[in-house]
């Protein structure tokens, strides 16, 4: 059995690229792999993560196989990955552009631009596979260098299964399961999520077609990014929907999985996803989905949703009105979306495609 | 041979009754011409649906039960779902469509479907074996709309090979939406009654499908002397099989009238009922002795007002012996006014007038107990009943 070694710049709670590392983890160990985790940062205690300076001497045997999650500039990571001599793996996740944060943020603006200077060295730094959670992504290795032929998509591994069994926070259902219809948006408060069209979105529906609504937004809130944050609630203000638009901020497991129990349709307005899991995890729900379809996201959805080309926040309202008032479609598309999440996305789906996918390295 | 397989929520032969017997009836009435698997649980309790029986294989009569560990089964936090359901239960039956939702307080299908998977039992590896074998089957039957391994399983398996035996009742959770969908994925339903039909047709719409039943037992019992006139119940004693009402009726009765008459319970040891001369609680008995009763029975009363078949009732009607049942269940008042084998009755009022018409008039008596078991031939034999259940694996 081979050894093996995940790295990423830093392994958190509820973060997808994690929750990727550690989905790789769990189905290499019960492959009985030897395998590790490595990162700069870490919050987890189980499993066990090493601090990457110990990476070289665990990957010392040139029959080893490093595996880097690769979503934002990283020196030691791109160094490490010129230096070992073992077979190596990228699983890419994207790089949000760095234009996105323009006047709000440097630091973001600084990582960003330097994740994308680095991604062309990632693309030529001669490895044995590329991995990428989409075919957005990736087109964009190949674009940049990466071969053609040594490109799969395989989609990020996730905690639905977990969520799905947990008990929902059921003071948050009882909050929200009234008479009003809830749209329901999970995600980061960043801006490449597209809030704003968002919010105008849901400015239509609420007073064109009904008032007895409400926009949950579920992320957590970035001090970081205080004038994106500040220049949303700005809009919210303005357009009079103080009560009707509820940013919850952070949320425990049992809190996001009681927003999509009250939720009645899922909208997703970003300009830039490489997967986004919160569409996987509207799926496993049936949840029916309006979608801006920028960047992978139409083909995450696929026809478990409304998913359009335009940013058009009239076409949005319109698209929750049909989707709201005509039960049958809701229900059309939660099925669709739920079929589309057992055939591809459960983790055991996943893992079928990653060890196929590793077929030859291990 | 072609294999079926039928899907429940537990089996054990110690698990009387409901549904549980329903699928073992089917499975021996198709064990026949077919290879029949029982795809069910480790569970043997409905409360908690703890795993307790072992996981695998039992070969019983030739059918072939495997069982499968319960992922999720009923905790403290189903129950406080389940309040919520019945605390919204008005505004929910109202929804018939979303357009009506601003007057109600509205559950989104991911809220039905988490109070189905947590009232249990959801077994993870049932439905992945759905997933992995369902082409196995010529047809995968799944009894009983009400839980997980059903509502679930019917969205593992293509519509093409679903036949579903609802056993509804017109309860609060059966107006989940949720279930409505689910209904429409099978190829065809299975009812017991014509008036469970109806109940579905309310629901869930119009449904292909046919009324199939349950094989009654038609074979005639000397009646047990129990030295002096009694009505029967068999069944458990609870609230929602309205036993509250009938011991008070009852008590009312003897109370007011000087009629000899006992009442003798079956099925239940009575733990926790109230005590009083002329009621006695016998406990389980065997099927022999059931039989017995039934037919030494001056008549037998059936309180439930949510039945969707009453197996007990027409076991009764087959032992010639009049029955006296709650109008409140569509399904008993359907088989008597069919039958002509019986009263039903709906207040303390009918109860007692019902009554004192069947203790005292022995020629009526006779002529239902005629008509009750004309009727129960007529529909219910398992000839019959097997019959119309190959049409339907057969039909497609």
């Amino acid at each position: 059995m081979s050894r093996i070694a995940i790295l990423a710049p830093c392994i958190m709670m509820a973060d997808a690229v994690s929750n990727d590392a550690l989905g790789m983890y769990q189905v290499l160990a019960a492959q009985g792999h030897e395998v590790r985790l490595f990162a700069d940062n870490w919050e987890i205690a189980e499993p066990k993560v090493q601090h990457v300076r110990r990476l070289q001497a665990y990957l010392k045997d040139h029959s080893s196989l490093l595996i880097y999650h690769y979503s934002m500039g990283w020196a030691t990571g791109l160094t490490l990955l010129k230096e070992v001599s073992c077979k190596k793996i990228i699983k890419y996740h994207n790089v949000t552009p760095p234009e996105f944060y323009d006047g709000i943020s440097d630091d973001y603006k600084n990582v960003c631009q330097a994740g994308r200077n680095q991604l062309n060295a990632i693309a030529h730094v001669g490895c044995d596979l590329y991995l990428s959670d989409s075919e957005y992504n990736m087109q964009e290795l190949i674009i940049v260098g990466a071969s053609r032929d040594m490109s799969m998509v395989v989609p990020p591994f996730h905690q639905i299964q977990r969520s799905m069994a947990l008990e929902a926070d059921l003071a948050i259902v009882d909050a929200y399961r009234d008479d009003k219809t809830n749209i329901l948006m999970v995600g980061r408060v960043a801006p490449n999520k597209g809030h704003a069209l968002l919010i105008d979105a849901f400015a239509v529906y609420h007073y064109s077609y009904t008032n007895a609504s409400r926009l949950l937004i579920v992320g957590k809130k970035d001090e970081r990014l205080r004038v994106y944050t500040e220049a949303l609630h700005q809009q919210v203000q303005q357009l009079g929907l103080g009560k009707a638009v509820i940013f919850t901020g952070e949320v425990s497991e049992a809190a996001l999985k009681a927003y999509y129990l009250v939720a009645d349709v899922f909208m997703l307005t970003s300009e830039h996803e490489g997967f986004c899991v919160p569409l996987v995890e509207a799926m496993a729900m049936k949840l029916p989905i309006v979608a801006y379809g920028a960047a992978a996201v139409p083909a995450t959805v696929d026809r478990a949703g409304l998913v359009w080309q335009e940013s058009d926040p009239e076409l949005l309202a319109e698209s929750l009105h049909c989707v709201i008032e005509d039960e049958s479609m809701a229900v059309a598309f939660g099925a669709m979306g739920w079929r589309r999440y057992h055939q591809l996305y459960t983790n055991e789906q996943i893992a079928v495609q990653f060890l196929q996918a590793l077929n030859g390295l291990l | 041979m072609k294999k079926v397989a039928i899907v429940v929520q537990r089996y054990h032969d110690s698990i009387a009754g409901g549904s549980e017997a329903l699928a073992w009836q089917y499975a021996v009435l198709l064990g026949k011409a077919y290879d029949v698997d029982i795809l069910t649980t480790t569970a043997l309790d409905y409360i908690t649906w703890a795993n307790v029986l072992p996981a695998g294989l039992e070969k019983r009569q030739g059918i072939t039960i495997h069982r499968f560990p319960v992922t999720i089964g009923r905790s403290r936090y189903w129950h406080q779902l389940h309040e919520r359901l019945q605390q919204d239960y008005d505004d929910v039956r109202q929804g018939a469509g979303r357009t009506q939702r601003a007057q109600r307080r509205h559950w989104s299908i991911g809220l039905q479907e988490e109070c189905i998977r947590h009232q249990g039992p959801y077994s993870d590896a049932l439905l992945q074996f759905l997933q992995a074998y369902e082409n196995d089957y010529q047809v995968i039957i799944f009894v009983t709309y009400l839980y997980p391994t059903t509502y679930f399983g019917m969205f593992y398996v293509r519509s093409s090979c679903t036949l579903l035996v609802p056993t509804l009742h017109n309860e609060p959770i059966a107006y989940l939406e949720a279930y409505k969908y689910m209904a429409r994925r099978a190829r065809s339903v299975l009812w017991l009654t014509q008036a469970e039909r109806e109940v579905g047709r309310y629901l869930w719409g119009e449904l292909p499908g046919r009324v199939v039943a349950l094989p009654v037992s038609t074979d005639t019992v000397s009646p047990l002397d129990l030295g002096s006139p009694y009505l029967l119940y068999c069944g458990r004693l609870d609230p929602g099989k309205g036993t509250d009402q009938l011991i008070d009726f009852f008590v009312r009765f003897k109370h007011k009238t000087s009629a000899k008459v006992r009442l003798v319970c079956i099925g239940d040891n009575g733990a926790g009922q109230p005590r009083h001369l002329d009621i006695e609680y016998r406990g389980f008995v065997q099927a022999h002795e059931k039989f017995a009763l039934m037919a030494g029975a001056t008549l037998c009363v059936m309180p439930s007002p949510y039945e969707s078949f009453s197996l007990a009732t027409l076991e009764a009607m087959a032992q010639r012996t009049p029955v006296l049942v709650n109008s409140a269940s569509a399904v008993l008042a359907e088989h008597v006014r069919q039958s002509g084998a019986g009263r039903t009755y709906g207040d303390y009022d009918s109860f007692a007038a019902a009554l004192e018409v069947l203790l005292t008039d022995s020629a009526a008596r006779s002529e239902m107990g005629v008509l009750g078991r004309e009727y129960v031939i007529a529909h219910y034999t398992p000839e019959r009943v097997r019959e119309a259940l190959m049409t339907e694996v057969e039909a497609y």
